[in-house]
């Protein structure tokens, strides 16, 4: 029985239980749910683990451990807004309390609260594993998730201040699945954008971001750029609509986004171009 | 594992099995209260405790988690006996309803005023973001949370909890004392997975992964090896009886069109067989050992597929008629499939079927010169609305728990219909009615589903036949694949006016999606036509009804009926007429509706599938609703807009419902004073957690002027009350309240009788007074309630005093309203926010004015889902695709409109129970047409299919 349920006191322990027989439960929001794409019968919990509540600053760096829960992050001063700002897109206060940012990114959803925030800040993750530590951007972690899968996320970190974030998410309800989660950050006179699309997946935006920070471009060019886009594969979906409204509503979030950047840039007394 | 923990304030250790989900654990350890609405999809909250003082979702924990902590439960607070300040609060303010989530909910606003003492408005909203909430809406949880705020600082409420109405009655219109507050706030024994014995077996169904075929063979027998399984019914070994589910009175008008279980599966999720086990994991473990064979037939999903030459048939068989039967009926059937699978359709009387050509039922009529009236108009618009298939969503899915006690089949049912339980278990067993006793428990959320027999008829008949206590519950998925749901409807409106503001013509057609069996199927599109068109002074007006069969998820009574489908239509076609004819649509609507003693031609045609009752327009508040409405919402006046990317605008729609049906509804109640001096009140009614009990006992006290807590209400249980039509069709306050009230005058009649010869005085000397005597007015002489009901007792007596009431009427009390939405629309993301929500309705006098505002925001919260975001998606092969609470998209605190008011004009009836009509049916039907007219005055696009979504917006903005 013992060995079907492991309380982890430590990373190391977490690390040293974990084998291909169990899986890592972070606050149970996902492995616990009905429809979860994680299917399990043993499990190392990491809930009392000290060291993966810890949220600190380095320089311009935050450091959050993974089983800092949503709404632990929430109530830190140290969390910037941006991130705050995704960390409500969970409309659940329940299930803020339950949700840590290690297992949002370790599901790596295509609906994700977090993932397009945290790839457009360039955050990174410190990650444990059998052979031993090392860090890697979540970006990296989600393009080439095979290469992390058995490995333990410890912490998440991103920029403090200094970037300009913009983050909108698209559902029926507040509790409905994201048919749309877009973010734009702008950051050493770059943008970085991140889409995740529902039943699509995850899209690093980087000729988007290219061409909005080489010349700038209209409301409409964006959206147009978007639907030409040939990386995004959108097919019409019965419950997240059609490829043509998602296409425009990702070409259009991102304009809107552009446009609070640019006016935010325009209000400090900077410019993009 | 074993764990350590403190739960409620005990320390405890358990040897556990530590993957256990925490919520299963829990009830296994008694907390029963700690519920389950959607198989640990982390959506509904009724799962939530406190674990080392935070809230989380104990269905998404595991029991080994909580080893070394501190747990609290809904049960911990406060009990029956002993209610916290705000399990009180929570009553007081009217939002303990059906009640399912309400301990959850305790224990959450309990923990936040621990935490926050005076908690903003934003935080009451986060607090409450994961819960669930169908029937009350969330409005008055800040009521609530205010009261225990004041109540808690002051030691008594400030707040006024809502208004009063009819100043000469005691409890009557006046808030307080839900009579099952406290059992179903402090999370006591309330439904039915309450009452489950521990030796019950368990059953499962096996349903159909085709949209339609026929069975060729179920073959059983490695099924039937699994250890523990005790019977797996089949279409071979269970009745050929045919029935059908919808919970009306008999004869039904609904044809009878299935078994217990078909040899022809006609939808996705249909039953083919039913395995009763010792355990949940037997029965599930047969259900997929068991194999079936099937024939896939074409199936059609849509009225215009239905409709087209050539169709798919749902029920090819022949057909019989109890009563009135065509001449050509042999002719007819001689077309019919002889393939037995068939099973045949039964119509108790024409319903103007024609299932060769997938029609259930058909009705058209009219008043007036139609034509005439599209003459004589200077505008005309005319428009198809479409509405999709949606599904109630109670928090307790279908349960029901059924054993055989001494040789009776017993059933506890979570339904709005006990009688009509009875009578269907009683068709499906063969047994006589006296031979089954339905209990009819607190029930978790109805919304018309629990009006149908959908699980009572298969759990009983699984008792009857096994002799074993058994248990069947719905998954969340059940619920939207094999229960009832809204009929999809398509609606053709034509209106035609005069520039000076006069309607001249109004012709409907509705076609009705029933799914696979006809469950209501004529009457729900009726209500389209009936409680609609008797809205407007119009002089010309038709209707053309079809309603077609499907292979789409069945279809049923859903709170509204058809109402809501034909208000939307209406009101949309109405604004528009307005906006052609350059007249001010509140002008165009004050002008056109209905007054009282208007008299109601209309209805003539529009009966139950029988000629309708011919009445004028009775008490009718309907006027105010619409001046005080356009006045608080600002009628004609720009708003400000959210951004420069928003649009705002406004818009509101009339709206009515019924009080029951009369000539066809009936309620009977007993009442009888204990040899103490108290009352208990045996009502037929169903009370559904709206309230109605507390009813029936205000009406006691009222009358016999005693304090409630001196009466006592035992409802819904067929051995224990007598007869009533059940819950349904707005008809609970008007029918079973007018029942309790004739028993109460005919038990007041006996007391003043044996009162008189006991004192020797005239009986017209005598009154009841507060607190519970009777008095003489010649002599001042008094005699207590108890000496009264002792003496009549006594050996010498005369013995107990009963009032027996029945209620039936040709009379109709109809609600009126008007309902306001105001709008942002984000015309670049297509996004719709309703900012305001007014909800103004006549309901008579409201007899517990808190519960019924509380059942306007819900039913208004609803429908406004309804309206944005709730659909049932199929897929090309039937399958519904979003068949959970996540994907399919209920509205949540989060999106209640910032400003919403329940509004309830005081208008007095002369029919209901102290002047009370119905009040919350009619809520559903206004949010449509409202929200629908409030988009195009922000935007400029008419949205005429519901959910009214930001993609449809962006759509008619040519966005792409």
């Amino acid at each position: 029985m013992a060995d079907k349920f492991i309380i982890a006191g430590t990373p190391e322990e977490a690390v040293g239980s974990k084998s291909k027989d169990n899986v890592y439960m972070a606050g149970g929001t996902e492995v616990m749910r009905l429809g979860s794409s994680v299917s399990a019968d043993s499990f190392v919990s990491l809930r009392r683990i000290p060291e993966m509540h810890i949220i600190e600053t380095d320089g311009n760096t935050v450091s959050a451990g993974a089983s800092c829960t949503f709404q632990e992050l929430l109530q830190s001063d140290l969390i910037p807004g941006y991130l705050k700002e995704a960390l409500l897109f969970m409309a659940s206060r329940t299930r803020r309390n339950m949700a840590t940012i290690g297992g949002n990114i370790a599901v790596c959803r295509d609906d994700s609260f977090l993932i397009p925030t945290l790839i457009a800040v360039s955050a990174s993750l410190r990650l444990s594993g059998p052979q031993g530590s090392c860090a890697v951007t979540v970006r990296d972690y989600v393009t080439e998730k095979g290469k992390y899968e058995d490995m333990l996320i410890i912490s998440v970190s991103f920029p403090a201040e200094g970037v300009i974030v913009r983050s909108y998410r698209s559902a029926n309800t507040a509790q409905s699945h994201a048919r749309l989660t877009a973010s734009l950050a702008f950051a050493d006179g770059k943008y970085t954008a991140c889409a995740a699309v529902k039943n699509s997946g995850i899209y690093m935006a980087d000729d988007l971001a290219n061409e909005l920070g080489s010349r700038g471009m209209s409301e409409d060019e964006i959206v147009e750029f978007v639907k030409q886009k040939k990386d995004i594969h959108l097919e019409d979906d019965l419950i997240y609509g059609s490829a043509a409204y998602r296409s425009y509503l990702t070409g259009i979030s991102f304009a809107l986004m552009y446009a609070e950047i640019n006016s935010e840039i325009n209000k400090e007394g900077g410019s993009v171009r | 594992m074993k764990i350590n923990c403190r739960i409620n304030g005990t320390d405890r250790s358990y040897e556990v099995d530590p993957c256990m989900r925490l919520r299963d654990f829990l009830v296994s350890k008694g907390h029963f209260a700690v519920r389950d609405s959607d198989d640990a999809e982390g959506f509904c909250g009724s799962d939530t405790v406190l674990v080392d003082g935070m809230p989380v979702m104990s269905n998404l924990m595991m029991a080994g988690e909580i080893d070394g902590c501190e747990v609290l439960t809904p049960d911990g607070l406060g009990n029956t006996e002993n209610l916290t300040i705000v399990q009180q609060a929570l009553i007081d303010a009217g939002v303990v309803q059906s009640a399912y989530n309400s301990p959850a909910t305790a224990l959450l606003l309990t923990w936040l005023l621990e935490n926050v003492p005076d908690p903003s408005r934003e935080e009451i909203k986060d607090c409450l973001s994961g819960i669930f909430i169908r029937d009350a809406g969330y409005e008055h949880y800040y009521l609530a949370v205010q009261l225990a705020r004041e109540k808690m600082k002051d030691g008594e409420y400030k707040t006024t909890i809502s208004p009063s109405f009819m100043d000469s009655c005691k409890v009557i219109g006046k808030p307080g004392a839900k009579i099952d507050g406290p059992q179903l706030v402090s999370g006591g024994r309330a439904f039915v997975e309450d009452f489950v014995d521990s030796d019950t077996c368990y059953m499962v169904v096996k349903r159909s992964p085709h949209a339609s075929a026929y069975i060729n063979s179920i073959d059983t027998s490695e099924a039937e090896k699994v250890p523990g399984v005790i019977k797996i019914l089949t279409p071979y070994n269970t009745p050929e009886t045919h029935y059908m589910q919808a919970g009306q009175g008999e004869p039904e008008p609904s044809p009878h069109d299935r078994r217990l279980l078909n040899l022809k599966v006609r939808h996705v999720g249909d039953r083919v067989a039913a395995v009763i086990a010792e355990t949940l994991e037997a029965a599930e473990k047969a259900r997929d050992l068991i194999k079936v064979e099937y024939e896939v037939l074409d199936a059609v999903f849509t009225v215009e597929e239905a409709m087209a030459e050539g169709a798919p048939l749902v029920h090819a068989g022949p057909v019989e008629y109890r009563s009135g039967a065509p001449a050509d009926l042999d002719e007819y059937n001689a077309r019919a499939s002889k393939d037995p699978r068939e099973g045949k359709v039964i119509y108790q009387f024409p319903l103007h079927a024609d299932v060769q050509r997938n029609i259930a039922a058909s009705n058209r009529g009219g008043i007036g010169d139609i034509e005439k009236g599209f003459a004589e108009a200077d505008a005309i618009v005319e428009h198809t609305f479409q509405t999709t298939q949606i599904q109630h969503t109670p928090l307790e899915t279908h349960i029901c728990f059924a054993k055989m006690e001494a040789g009776r089949l017993v059933v506890y049912a979570s339904t709005q219909v006990p009688y009509h339980v009875r009578r269907i278990c009683s068709w499906v067993t063969g047994l006589p009615q006296n031979r089954i006793h339905v209990i009819k428990t607190r029930v978790g959320g109805g919304y018309g589903s629990k009006q149908d027999i959908l699980v009572e008829d298969l759990t009983g008949y699984a008792a009857f036949v096994t002799g074993r206590p058994v248990l069947f519950h719905n998954t969340r998925e059940e619920e939207f694949i094999a229960n009832s749901t809204r009929h999809p409807m398509r609606a053709r409106v034509k209106m035609g006016g005069t520039k000076d503001g006069k309607l001249t013509a109004i012709f409907m057609e509705v076609r009705a999606n029933t799914g696979p069996y006809g469950n209501h199927c004529l009457t729900v599109p009726m209500n389209s036509c009936s409680k609609t068109l008797p809205l407007f002074k119009c002089d010309n007006m038709a209707y053309d009804l079809e309603i077609y069969y499907t292979n789409c998820p069945p279809a049923g009574a859903y709170q509204g009926y058809g109402t809501p489908k034909g208000t939307y239509g209406l009101m949309m076609c109405m604004c528009e007429l307005a906006e052609k004819l350059g007249v001010d649509y509140k002008d165009f609507v004050l002008k056109n509706h209905v007054e009282e003693g208007y008299m109601l031609e209309i209805l003539k045609g529009l009966g139950e599938g029988r000629e309708g009752n011919v009445v004028p327009v009775g008490s009718c508040g309907l006027a105010e609703c619409i001046k005080k409405g356009c006045d608080m919402i600002k009628w004609g006046e720009k708003e400000e807009t959210p951004g420069p990317d928003w649009k705002v605008g406004k818009g509101f729609a009339m709206i009515m419902q019924g009080s029951g049906l009369p000539g066809l509804d009936h309620a009977e109640a007993l009442a009888k004073l204990t040899t103490d001096g108290n009352v208990i009140l045996h009502s037929g009614g169903a009370d559904i957690g709206t309230g109605l009990d507390t009813i029936s006992a205000k009406i006691v006290s009222e009358l016999i002027c005693i304090d409630m807590d001196r009466i006592t209400i035992l409802s819904g249980d067929t051995d224990g009350s007598v007869f009533d039509t059940g819950s349904y069709a707005s008809s609970g306050t008007f029918f079973s309240g007018n029942a309790s009230l004739e028993a109460t005058k005919k038990l007041k009649e006996a007391m003043l009788t044996e009162a008189a010869l006991q004192m020797e005085e005239d009986k017209d000397d005598l009154e009841l007074r507060w607190p519970g005597e009777v008095h003489s007015l010649r002599t001042d002489k008094t005699l207590s309630y108890y000496e009264l009901s002792h003496t009549a007792c006594s050996g010498t007596g005369r013995g107990e005093m009963v009032g027996h009431g029945v209620f039936t009427t040709a009379a109709s009390s109809v609600p009126y309203g008007a309902h306001f939405a105001q709008v942002a629309v984000n015309i670049k993301t297509g996004e719709i926010k309703v900012q305001k929500f007014y909800a103004l309705q006549d309901a008579g006098t409201p007899i517990n004015p808190e519960i019924a505002l509380c059942q306007m925001y819900g039913a208004a919260l609803k429908s406004i889902g309804h309206t944005l975001y709730e659909d049932m998606i199929l897929d090309e092969k039937g399958v519904c695709v979003n068949a959970n609470m996540t994907d399919y998209g209920v509205p949540m605190i989060s999106e209640q409109p910032d400003d919403f008011k329940s509004i309830l004009v005081d208008v007095v009836d002369d029919f209901g129970p102290f002047g009370a009509k119905s009040i919350s049916e009619i809520a559903c039907n206004g949010a449509a047409p409202a929200i629908g007219n409030a988009i195009h005055d922000a935007c400029g696009v008419w949205i005429r299919d519901w959910p009214m979504t930001p993609e449809k917006v962006l759509k008619g903005l040519g966005k792409f």
